[in-house]
């Protein structure tokens, strides 16, 4: 079905994009709002990125690869939207109150939350890509290095930097949970 | 620690949260542009992806080894890397000029006006009607390229940006005019470049803000990259903006601290080219956490930032120093609380004049008064780049979220707008068309996706 669709949008079909945009957008923006922490930047960031596919399509030498040769694109996007914006604003939710678990089945409590996403935000745009690659879309590091153009050394460097700066979060956060905020968020 | 606890599933957990729809609007918009955009012609029988690769290697390689004899030779006519009078610092690294990423759109070095951009000054351009403010006049042949800014240098005009090679990755580019009207291609790097500001006044340079990145030349025997030091903390600044002072140069950024990323300044000399790290007060820190945008003025430079409270202009005297930090009564209504909860400044004109969101603050006296940009239909919800003219302002922003327009606002007190269409004949867009504007030689040069060009006075777009 994506295959057909991909050939189809290759030969200038733009219904048939459309389609193929449909499938696979929301995957993007589940990406693409996980890398930049902001609903509206990881938005602008698939329009982009599904813009540019179409533009650059024909260079897609393997139809069943749309997914990955987008995501590539769509990466690449995030990280020019957020370095076009100079910064990237956090998303201010509504939390509950309690320093305990939020709800049955939820482990993360507010500290928790709170902790990795200052950890996040601290980290490189690179850095949360290849968090979010390996721990959201579950690729391995062989298959984040493809998708996303580096080599296999820097995908495995950059996870475990990152990995390192969330667990440390979480680890500062177990043993001093009054710890005083650092930066208002 | 128990399974509960276990980072892995807390940060997997963490990362399942959030939004997992694209809105409708999303789609429209990418279904508007489509159908009005080509697809690019591939042309060539495909080569096998590991071949290619290698023989990009090769060609880099190659490349390399040219840059390096060629740099060797130049370091050895020029007395060194280091321009006359500059002291030496570990922390210059020489810079190859041509791109270390080959690419197929940065091959040659000059690039052509568009076919359809008048190459002369159109003859009605001084008084251009409202309904024309601003007439495009340039735009690279390659339209993945996009400019983010643009200054003033000793011969003419400096703009930045980025373009597109083949695998849709960026990577930055430089453009000089003398005039305005007609730009040439005379830089490329691996990182897309956002600011550009003119070096200093003995000798001319220009300084390039990339990603992470600073670098200073000048246009014809290229840039060094420049590390900002971090004396007290660890990894590497992040800069973020650039400011011309008198023979000083002003970089803006954020450090990390022990753990914390601080607002920070550095100040360059022109003649010595070493940076130093300014006494920046804690307040600022406390204040304004995020900061994002510096503006040169006669006597030092403004900071605008943001905190959970409200936008923050900041102040740096050069007899002075710091002055009191300057809090926009910016009150947004929390309809759907889930954006920030300031306004952000996304044009700062002055520490007088300051652009939040949708709406123009001005200063008078020690009140700050708010114009909305536009008026009804004709609101403008994001400006992007703003000039305080000699007789008012320019706003250039989209309006429309879902079906964005460019367009150009005008006003000589902040109240009444002339607001028109940037791109009449272009239906509908989806990045804002200008991200920066100077005024030059008696008109306002605006850059973004092109070059524009219109009257430096407002009432030559009122009708």
């Amino acid at each position: 079905m994506q295959r057909a669709l991909v050939d189809q949008a290759k030969r200038g079909d733009p219904e048939a994009f459309d389609a193929l945009a449909r499938m696979v957008g929301d995957r993007c923006m589940a990406i693409a709002y996980r890398i930049l922490r902001d609903a509206d930047l990881a938005e602008d960031a698939v329009q982009n990125a599904l813009i540019v596919a179409w533009r650059q399509l024909g260079a897609l030498r393997d139809e069943d690869r749309f997914e990955p040769w987008l995501h590539r694109i769509l990466t690449n996007e995030c990280y020019a939207e957020a370095r076009r914006r100079r910064r990237i604003s956090v998303q201010l939710r509504v939390l509950p109150t309690s320093g305990g678990a939020a709800s049955t089945g939820d482990i993360l409590n507010v500290n928790d939350r709170d902790q990795l996403e200052r950890a996040l935000r601290r980290l490189t745009l690179e850095q949360r890509a290849v968090v979010v690659f390996h721990h959201y879309v579950g690729l391995s590091l062989d298959e984040i290095a493809s998708r996303l153009g580096i080599p296999l050394g820097t995908a495995k460097s950059r996870l475990h930097y990152a990995s390192n700066a969330l667990r440390a979060s979480l680890e500062a956060d177990a043993r001093a949970p009054s710890v005083s905020r650092e930066r208002p968020a | 620690m128990t399974a509960s606890r276990d980072p892995e599933r807390l940060i997997r957990a963490f990362l399942d949260e959030g939004p997992i729809e694209l809105p409708e609007r999303a789609y429209h918009a990418v279904r508007s542009t489509i159908d009005q955009t080509r697809q690019r012609a591939v042309v060539g029988p495909w080569r096998d992806t590991r071949m290619f690769n290698r023989a990009r290697y090769a060609l880099a390689g190659l490349a390399t080894l040219a840059v390096f004899v060629v740099g060797v030779g130049l370091f050895a006519q020029r007395g060194g890397l280091l321009a006359p009078g500059a002291s030496p610092s570990s922390t210059s690294t020489p810079l190859a000029n041509p791109s270390a990423t080959p690419s197929a759109d940065a091959a040659g070095p000059t690039v052509r006006p568009s076919t359809d951009a008048a190459a002369t000054p159109p003859a009605s351009l001084t008084a251009t009607p409202a309904a024309a403010a601003m007439q495009p006049v340039w735009r690279a042949d390659d339209d993945t390229c996009t400019m983010n800014d643009v200054a003033v240098v000793d011969d003419g005009l400096v703009a930045v940006g980025s373009c597109r090679n083949p695998e849709a990755r960026r990577y930055g580019v430089a453009w000089h005019s003398e005039t305005g009207f007609e730009w040439r291609r005379v830089f490329e790097i691996y990182v897309e470049v956002l600011v550009a500001v003119s070096g200093n006044g003995d000798g001319g340079g220009v300084v390039l803000l990339g990603e992470f990145q600073l670098f200073r030349g000048d246009l014809s025997a290229g840039f060094e990259v420049e590390q900002l030091p971090n004396p007290h903390g660890r990894g590497s600044p992040i800069p973020i903006d650039i400011a011309h002072v008198g023979q000083n140069l002003f970089v803006l950024g954020e450090t990390d601290v022990d753990g914390v990323w601080r607002p920070a300044v550095w100040v360059s000399s022109s003649s010595e080219g070493a940076w130093q790290l300014i006494n920046v007060p804690d307040e600022l820190a406390n204040i304004a956490p995020d900061v994002f945008l510096m503006v040169a003025d006669e006597n030092g430079f403004v900071i605008a930032g943001a905190n959970p409270v409200a936008p923050v202009l900041w102040r740096y005297d050069l007899s002075s120093e710091w002055g009191v930090p300057d809090l926009i009564p910016f009150l947004r209504p929390c309809t759907d609380c889930s954006g920030p909860g300031t306004g952000e400044v996304t044009a700062l004109i002055d520490s007088e004049a300051a652009v939040v969101d949708d709406s123009l603050w001005v200063k008078v006296g020690d009140a700050w008064h708010v114009h909305t940009i536009g008026e009804e239909q004709h609101k403008i919800d994001d400006g992007n780049a703003a000039l305080r003219l000699e007789d008012g302002f320019i706003v250039t922003g989209i309006r429309g979220r879902t079906y964005p327009q460019d367009v150009v606002a005008t006003s000589t007190d902040g109240a009444e707008w002339a607001v028109t269409l940037l791109n009449p004949d272009a239906e509908r867009r989806i990045d804002p068309t200008i991200r920066a504007m100077v005024e030059f030689d008696g008109r306002v040069i605006a850059v973004g996706d092109g070059v524009f060009i219109g009257p430096a006075r407002v009432s030559d777009y009122v009708p």
